[in-house]
């Protein structure tokens, strides 16, 4: 399973750098690509990788269609923009980029969490927001808590909070069969108006109108990584991040309650039968995935980059960030880390466009472009599994070299039946 | 009496989008096919219809004029919402997150699109469409200053639309085999529907109305459209699972959840509310408070439809 | 023009369409395609005119295209105009809003394109990616990449990003607008390269609240967005105006009703007309909407009820009929100012200054105001006493420094403030 972590991560950097693909023109990469892919075949890991590849590829000739539109001289250094992303070689473009991607890639954790027990967190939002207004308070008002825990407290208040907000769509999904989109939306609002309470009442700061300052030594740790990359801001919180993904995987494929947790998912009434106590279940996921939406705030406020709790009475808009990382990861904890890195990544590429006169909103059409596509992921396998097939069937046709056993047996292909 | 039109005439410019939307939700969801991207299609339905008006204002004007655009904004919906039908029903995608990419493109889509024809990305309107009083109708005492006066044609637009949706999916063989469709696709199947083409019917219909449902939105609250419907669409997704797929629990959900909002905006027009000692962003929590109340207590059994949210497969025998 | 970008972008729209179509449809009958070289979605591409393509091509056309409206002058402007390296001397980051948002930055961004187009700059804008420090400073520096050698931020949300980038870039100007630069202690420490520019918003609150009072309401509200330093002036000075027209008219205590509240936001939402519509509803003739796209909802509530709006920052009667007068800080001229500043050599740094009505930076509108009974002369005779110092108005700090949270916290004889938390 590293190794396709591994994987994953060259085909980013990869596609980062990639040439610009020409609309409209064939491009050549992919076969390649495809060809060194069929060595692997069967690793499901892989060609759901590949389908997401191709998803960023459409969605980026998408983006070049759309900046041919609105100015085609600079369309092509637009598309370099958006791919060189957050690397123009500032650090703070870096930094930026790393620090746009944290809270998404926790909101989206959370999202695929909830998601292997069937759940739509579409309460990330919610969570988000308590956890932040939690961190908040209890680094500005915890005076009595020593400096080398502080961080940590933070940390756990954050999760503490955004649990509580999780558990109240997971109890009342659990003991009243009541619908957790429905409540998670309510969730969500309900989070906002109760953190703009908390923190007028608390920790108001009346000449900004929103929270005070979180004082620096409540701040995350930073090892000496913004000094090392000056001002880039980072500290440990990618670091958390990538603990957490593994904590999340480990717990989701390697134990009990994650087998629990899917079997729910899958069917809760059969779950039961088999002896899970799938209310628990419920609870207890959400209450996970409430946790890491939570932290996403913890790292968003507390990092150091200058964020603070507003009172506007606006939805906390990394909730629903989350939401496509996690649906381009497939829901696969590591896939989430690499899918949130990539959407930062394109996000400060979208601001950099500006530079070039176009408007950063190009950069959600072209996100939103790649999630589409990426909804067609199951199709998409099957169809890699066809072309793989097919690819061995013209090898198998050679005289030299065995035939391999048929890994198109992982794929169905007659199940599917398309008409349109 | 004043306050209690008044409190009806605002309720009604909350719970009419609501109304329309939601039943555009149900409609999808019970031929089988969940529909996330509401809140995308009002966007896009906001956007063209007010830029509909926006162009024709000087050629024309009073409620033709909005009926036309209310017309555009339907179709900008239903085309939106092609992607959606295409991707969840013949590539059998997953629904949801199809769903929240048309959220995601919308939004984009409208501030791009206002910039590019207009430099500017709020597509302002003027408002001839206002009726202080429908003649005669308005005169009616008690009905006539609840119903008819100080309204917009958005919402016997509204109810004409609820009643004609509800008289197709119950009273009809189409609304049948829809339903068919979102309970169980196979046994449809099995007598002869065409599953593929009942869920394409449910799902454009629900793109046709939230796109109404933007346009009904925006005209009544605002002299613009501005690329966003502040959440309603996700509302709507609230209001139709708290009226349980059903029509006429739609239709309470929808004013439940428009008068709840109208006490919270308003209390201060509402003597009794006004005195209590209540800060104003507890009366703003008050309609979701209320709704998980409200669900808590109704939640004995979901009537979700059963097949919603799975790729239909056709088993062949 | 018009009818070209229209079809030019409905163009797109089927070419992106048939584009996703073809990235999903080639699954449709991959049965057939059993040989594997290219990459399947650009190939398909051309080829792929699926039905539920081609029907909404012709259908999304006929919506906007059938008329062409005038194209607004100013269009031309709104993205601003480069060198042929695509640089840019002037550039201006967007606060929380966009540069047509109808108030504070649009002000700013009008202050830009006046200097810029009348001297022959180029000039751009840059809308950072979120809310936070560093996302400010990666723009400031965005803007510095992309040449700009002046920067204008709108909005004390940059006072601690100025404060962390003046000193790097020496030879840039900052012109900072509603607010100073400051390590976040609210000391002032300002490089000779920044300026930090705020505005006597109270003056224009108070010219608001006197001119409505004079022109015969009696009625009046006071809906601002958030209770942030700026919109607080505002709302004082307003109240302060309706007390001393008041005083002038001869009128009773408890003659005048002041509603009073911060919506929370800054949005044109349905809950703000609704709340604006209940106030009117209650007999408020007039609303001081003080909130940038607040405004939007509380003049559609004042078309519905007949009632009236006075506007805020900049001029916005072409927004709505309503519209008696606006609030004004001249963001433009100040702008405009600052800058030439900088060219002809006469630039002052490293201070703040506080920008009011005695050297014409702050008033109401008068030659679009909508008033019957409130005459140029009277606004004169209010507009000398405020420019001699004649009249005290509340700010939104006492003397001592200490702030002045509510309106209630202020003393009144003769209007009534009602307080709606």
């Amino acid at each position: 399973m590293s190794d396709q972590s591994d994987q994953s991560n060259n085909n980013f950097d990869k596609d980062g750098n990639k040439k610009p693909p020409q609309p409209g023109v064939s491009n050549n990469k992919v076969p390649e690509e495809e060809l060194a892919l069929t060595k692997s075949v069967g690793s499901k890991g892989l060609s759901s990788f590949f389908s997401s590849l191709m998803a960023i590829l459409v969605g980026l000739v998408v983006g070049v269609i759309i900046l041919m539109i609105a100015n085609p001289s600079n369309a092509g250094q637009g598309l370099i923009a958006i791919l060189r992303g957050g690397m123009t070689g500032s650090p703070t473009a870096l930094g930026q980029s790393v620090a746009t991607s944290i809270p998404i890639i926790m909101t989206g954790l959370s999202v695929a969490f909830a998601y292997k027990a069937g759940l739509f967190n579409i309460g990330a939002s919610g969570q988000f927001m308590i956890g932040g207004v939690f961190a908040v308070y209890v680094a500005i008002k915890g005076t009595m808590i020593p400096d080398s825990i502080l961080w940590l407290v933070c940390m756990l208040a954050a999760m503490v909070g955004g649990a509580i907000w999780g558990s109240v769509p997971g109890i009342l999904k659990a003991y009243f069969k009541v619908n957790e989109v429905i409540t998670s939306i309510m969730m969500n609002y309900i989070g906002m108006y109760t953190a703009k309470i908390i923190i007028e009442r608390t920790i108001y700061d009346s000449r900004y109108a929103r929270a005070q300052n979180v004082p620096l030594r409540a701040q995350i740790p930073t090892l000496g990584l913004n000094t090392r990359f000056p001002g880039t801001n980072l500290n440990i919180s990618l670091l958390l991040c990538i603990v957490f993904c593994v904590i999340i995987f480990i717990i989701s494929s390697r134990t009990v309650f994650g087998y629990e947790l899917t079997a729910v998912g899958l069917n809760p009434d059969a779950s039961r039968y088999a002896g899970i106590n799938s209310k628990r279940t419920v609870i207890i996921a959400m209450m996970i995935a409430g946790a890491m939406s939570g932290l996403g705030a913890y790292m968003m406020y507390l990092g150091g980059t200058g964020v603070y709790m507003d009172t506007k009475e606006i939805v906390a808009s990394q909730g629903f960030n989350g939401i496509p990382v996690a649906l381009l990861a497939m829901n696969h904890p590591i896939g989430v880390f690499f899918t949130g890195l990539f959407i930062g990544h394109i996000t400060i590429g979208g601001e950099n466009l500006q530079l070039y006169g176009y408007s950063k909103e190009i950069i959600d059409m072209i996100i939103a472009v790649i999630i589409y596509c990426a909804a067609f992921s199951l199709i998409l396998k099957q169809l890699l599994g066809r072309i793989i097939q097919g690819k061995f069937r013209i090898n198998r046709q050679k005289p030299r070299g065995p035939a391999p056993q048929g890994p198109g047996r992982y794929m169905h292909p007659e199940e599917t039946e398309v008409s349109s | 009496m004043t306050t209690i039109a008044f409190v009806v005439q605002q309720t009604m410019i909350f719970s009419i989008p609501l109304l329309i939307v939601a039943m555009g939700g149900m409609y999808s969801e019970r031929s089988g096919v969940i529909n996330v991207g509401l809140d995308g299609g009002m966007i896009m339905g906001a956007f063209t219809g007010t830029v509909f008006l926006n162009q024709m204002q000087g050629h024309m004007s009073g409620q033709g004029l909005l009926l036309l655009a209310l017309l555009v904004s339907g179709l900008t919906g239903f085309l939106f919402t092609i992607f959606h039908a295409f991707a969840s029903i013949n590539l059998k995608a997953n629904q949801v997150i199809s769903g929240t990419a048309m959220n995601m493109f919308a939004p984009a889509f409208a501030v791009f699109a206002g910039r590019l024809l207009f430099g500017t990305q709020q597509v302002p309107f003027r408002d001839t469409f206002y009726i202080r009083e429908v003649p005669l109708l308005g005169d009616i005492p008690i009905l006539g200053p609840l119903l008819f006066q100080k309204a917009y044609i958005t919402t016997y637009v509204g109810f004409l639309i609820f009643f004609f949706a509800w008289f197709v999916i119950q009273k009809t063989s189409f609304g049948l085999r829809l339903r068919a469709c979102g309970e169980h696709p196979g046994a449809a199947d099995t007598v002869g529907i065409d599953v593929q083409h009942m869920r394409w019917a449910g799902t454009l219909i629900s793109g046709f109305l939230s796109g109404i449902g933007g346009l009904a939105f925006v005209v009544p609250t605002s002299t613009e459209s501005n690329a966003t419907v502040y959440g309603y669409g996700f509302l709507a997704l609230a209001v139709m699972i708290f009226g349980q797929w059903r029509s006429f629990k739609i239709l309470g959900a929808a004013f439940f959840f428009g008068l709840m909002k109208t006490v919270a905006s308003a209390y201060s027009a509402i003597p009794g509310i006004k005195s209590l000692p209540i800060p104003a962003t507890v009366y703003k929590m008050i309609p979701y408070i209320a709704t998980l109340i409200v669900l808590i207590f109704m939640s004995k059994r979901s009537q979700a439809p059963a097949a919603e949210g799975i790729p239909y497969e056709k088993t062949g025998r | 023009m018009n009818t070209k970008r229209v079809l030019a972008l409905m163009l797109a729209l089927v070419m992106v369409l048939g584009l996703v179509a073809a990235c999903g449809e080639k699954e449709a009958d991959p049965t057939d395609a059993p040989v594997v070289t290219d990459a399947p979605e650009e190939t398909d591409a051309p080829e792929e005119t699926d039905a539920p393509e081609e029907t909404d091509a012709p259908e999304e056309t006929d919506a906007p295209e059938e008329t062409d409206a005038p194209a607004d002058p100013d269009d031309l402007h709104k993205e601003g105009r480069l060198d042929e390296n695509g640089n840019a001397e002037i550039a201006l980051i967007t606060d929380v809003g966009t540069i047509d948002d109808k108030s504070f930055n649009q002000g700013s961004w009008e202050g830009v394109v006046q200097y810029a187009i009348a001297n022959d700059k180029t000039f751009r804008y840059f809308q950072p990616t979120e809310v936070s420090d560093a996302a400010y400073i990666n723009s400031i520096n965005l803007a510095i990449e992309g040449g700009a050698k002046i920067i204008v931020t709108p909005g004390f949300l940059f006072e601690i990003p100025i404060y962390t980038v003046q000193d790097q870039f020496p030879d840039v100007n900052f012109i900072l607008l509603d607010g100073y630069p400051h390590a976040g202690d609210w000391v002032p420490a300002i490089s000779d390269n920044a300026i930090g520019i705020l505005f006597a918003e109270e003056e224009s609150g108070y010219l608001a609240g006197y001119a409505a009072v004079h022109e015969g309401y009696r009625d009046l509200g006071f809906m601002g967005g958030m209770a942030v330093p700026a919109v607080v002036r505002f709302g004082y000075g307003f109240l302060q105006g309706a007390e001393d027209a008041a005083a002038e008219l001869g009128l009773a205590a408890g003659d005048i009703n002041v509603k009073y509240t911060y919506v929370g936001n800054f949005d044109a939402s349905p809950e703000n007309e609704s709340m604006a519509a209940s106030w009117f509803q209650e007999g408020t003739e007039v609303i001081f909407a003080c909130g940038g796209a607040v405004g939007t909802s509380v003049m559609k509530a004042a078309e519905k009820a007949n009632a009236k709006v006075i506007g805020v920052d900049v001029d916005q009667y072409a927004e709505s009929e309503t519209v008696i007068t606006s609030a004004m800080k001249n963001l433009k001229k100040s702008v405009n100012d600052a800058i030439a500043s900088i060219y002809d050599g006469t630039w002052e740094g490293g201070i703040s200054v506080v920008l009011s009505a005695s050297a014409g930076y702050t008033m109401i509108s008068m030659e679009n105001g909508r008033f019957e009974n409130f005459t140029q002369a009277q606004y004169d005779a209010v507009y000398a006493e405020l420019v001699a110092g004649n009249i005290e108005i509340p700010k939104d700090t006492a003397e001592n420094g200490e702030q002045i949270l509510e309106p209630t916290d202020l003393t009144f004889e003769l209007i009534v403030v009602e307080n709606i938390k």
